[in-house]
């Protein structure tokens, strides 16, 4: 049985009641009109949790319950779901109240409409002050370090086609920063304001080491887009500067001592200039070892997805394998 | 090959174009293609790729007609840069040789005969070399000689102009390259890193007269950091897996230098000269384990012979006319 959109739970360290979750979710999919199927991708097998799941998977059709065999964090979870389902649609909540059940079929529309990634963006609302102030500066972070301009998307709520998500390979937690790595991508990605539920609003505080963590994806995910094709470009710059400073203070001390017979031997100066030559120099190998990466994976094949391809007289939609694009179809234009 | 899909046979020479947002030169660039092209009584296509262009390139493309070959309009899904169009474009080309040229009307189709002529001749890779380049004389040709100079250096390969888009290829060539990022550059490179018999010809260059270049001095620093990986390449490709081995001696020496001069001399400031010994002697370790690592990296590779162009003797499709 093929359905048009597979909604998927990943259920994680946070979730609210389940069962009022999948009301929400239900209530949104039945209004878009489309066949649907929800997935419920338990991260790791906590019996209570299963037996929820499993309660509710049995008193309702189109629910199904996976489960990871052990915990490998939300981002495992998604992509479990995905790879389970044939929709060609595929939207993602968390397990827990973000936003009103009312922009789901709001997100599909969009998606209708020409946008191939869509997520719901929270208006803001009553909420505590410490919760504001954290979304704020996540999406600030996310605005100076990659350029990309939008007020929240780290929202869970989220429609993407899946030939998109295909192209996108998000892999580790970048899943958080889907919109935006769509964006750079260059896909046609849209925010739909949502009311936020008004079960979301309570205060949430997160252990420092999840902020860290955050961060850590931010940076990662900065340098994946900006230099994954070209390492060098990173760590030739960095590793060139370290060792440019390197390399003057080592002549300033030299020039010292020959003319100026300086005892260098009571400058630490000298060492601090030998171990950034060192260090600039272990840089730049470090970004041909990367580039040396780029190189073995790169390969004749390998280019970017062709929309379409028109010949005279004939056109052929090829977006899915562009090799076989000369396989001409004999429809006049 | 990824390519077994495309019916090649008969095809004698594919025109590969990638555009971004030239809608004023599409439709006087394909007249001069194909007036270049019906006289030489070959079975040819053009091959224009839209590299996500945001002006009304795609729409001039589906406005194309006229000539004698086969027009072919591929559009991108998304802007991608001109090296991946140009793979792109690679890909869907059928002919046994296959020119590339820039979209923006610089280039003169007139040279194609040319060039043509020049790959007959036996060789897998033409470089078109603008010897009088109309472009400022500041910003474009001066880094230009500069950057051409320097890479002539570094690869060896004894080509005038790097940056020229107009080159003829064998086919078998241009599927086996591998292209990614800002390669294109140094096409002429990597052809040779697969073997091919590389020469150029100097052809026409004409000022920019619509649209707006898409190119700066800023992307100088890029391309002193993409030779330096480049070197790295050339010595990979002929498998010696030992350059990083090469990049330790130096910091050794240098370290067994310091080292000898503490214990040999004893002078005043030995902790000063040991302390250095030590740290050009931890890099040297460092860059030996590097060495073993790329090792590991090299032995991974999957395709690793995969650009090596092969040829057959004795058959008559492959050999030069």
């Amino acid at each position: 049985m093929s359905v048009e959109l597979g909604l998927i739970i990943p259920v994680s360290h946070r979730m609210d009641d389940l069962g009022a979750i999948l009301d929400l979710v239900r209530t949104g999919l039945e209004a878009t009109g489309r066949t649907y199927e929800i997935l419920f991708v338990l991260d790791g097998e906590r019996p209570d949790r299963l037996e929820v799941a499993r309660k509710l998977a049995a008193g309702s059709k189109g629910v199904r319950v996976l489960s990871l065999a052990r915990a490998f964090g939300e981002g495992a979870a998604l992509r479990a779901g995905v790879r389970s389902t044939t929709a060609p649609i595929l939207m993602t909540h968390p397990a827990y109240f973000q936003v009103d059940g009312e922009v789901i079929p709001k997100l599909v529309e969009a998606l209708d409409d020409g946008a191939e990634v869509a997520f719901a963006s929270r208006l803001p609302t009553k909420e505590s002050l410490s919760n504001r102030i954290q979304r704020w500066a996540f999406n600030a972070a996310i605005r100076k370090a990659l350029w990309v301009r939008y007020r929240d998307v780290a929202c869970g709520v989220r429609a993407i086609r899946r030939d998109v998500l295909d192209e996108l390979s998000v892999h580790g937690s970048f899943h958080r920063f889907l919109p935006v790595l769509a964006t750079i991508k260059g896909f046609q990605v849209r925010e739909v304001d949502a009311r936020q539920h008004e079960q979301a609003t309570h205060r949430r505080v997160y252990s420092p080491t999840t902020y860290l963590l955050r961060l850590l994806d931010l940076v990662n995910v900065f340098f994946l887009l900006r230099f994954t094709q070209k390492p060098l470009r990173f760590f030739g710059l960095v590793g060139g500067a370290l060792f440019a400073v390197g390399f003057a203070i080592c002549l300033y001390l030299s020039i010292l001592k020959v003319f100026v017979g300086a005892q260098l031997g009571e400058r630490p100066l000298l060492l601090l200039g030998v171990l950034l030559v060192v260090l600039g120099f272990q840089t730049l190998a470090l970004g041909l070892l990367g580039e040396l990466v780029t190189f073995v994976q790169s390969s004749p094949s390998k280019g970017p997805p062709i929309r379409e391809v028109l010949r005279r007289g004939s056109t052929v939609d090829d977006s899915e394998e562009p090799e076989l694009s000369a396989t001409v179809d004999e429809k006049p234009l | 090959m990824a390519t077994s899909a495309v019916d090649t046979k008969g095809w004698d020479l594919s025109i590969v174009v990638p555009l971004h947002n030239e809608e004023e030169n599409v439709g006087r660039l394909h007249p001069r293609i194909v007036a270049a092209c019906d006289p030489l009584g070959v079975r040819y296509e053009a091959i224009y790729v839209d590299d996500g262009s945001t002006d009304g390139t795609w729409a001039e493309l589906r406005k194309l007609n006229g000539g004698a070959g086969e027009i072919v309009c591929a559009q991108l899904a998304r802007n991608s840069g001109q090296t991946p169009a140009m793979a792109a474009g690679f890909r869907l080309a059928r002919g046994r040789i296959v020119v590339s040229m820039d979209g923006d009307l610089q280039n003169d189709p007139a040279d194609i005969p040319r060039l043509l002529e020049k790959c007959d001749e036996g060789y897998d890779l033409v470089c078109g070399w603008r010897k009088n380049r109309q472009d400022k004389l500041i910003s474009r040709k001066i880094p230009s000689k500069c950057a051409n100079w320097l890479i002539r250096k570094v690869t060896g390969v004894q080509v005038h102009d790097y940056g020229c888009s107009l080159k003829a290829y064998r086919r078998p060539l241009v599927q086996r390259m591998r292209l990614y990022s800002d390669m294109h550059r140094f096409l002429p490179f990597i052809s040779q890193m697969s073997g091919a018999r590389v020469t150029e010809l100097p052809v026409n260059h004409a000022p920019r007269i619509y649209g707006t270049t898409k190119y700066g001095i800023g992307r100088t620093w890029k391309v002193l950091f993409d030779l330096i990986t480049l070197k790295m390449l050339v010595h990979y490709s002929s498998r010696s897996l030992f350059w990083f081995f090469g990049l330790a001696i130096v910091p050794l020496m240098l370290s067994a230098g310091f080292m000898i001069t503490t214990v040999v001399g004893g002078i005043e400031n030995a902790v000063v000269l040991f302390g250095c010994g030590i740290a050009f002697g931890t890099l040297g370790v460092f860059m030996l384990f590097l060495g073993l690592l790329s090792g590991i990296l090299l032995g991974s590779d999957r395709r690793e012979f995969e650009h090596l162009i092969v040829r057959e003797h004795g058959h008559p499709a492959e050999a030069p006319a």
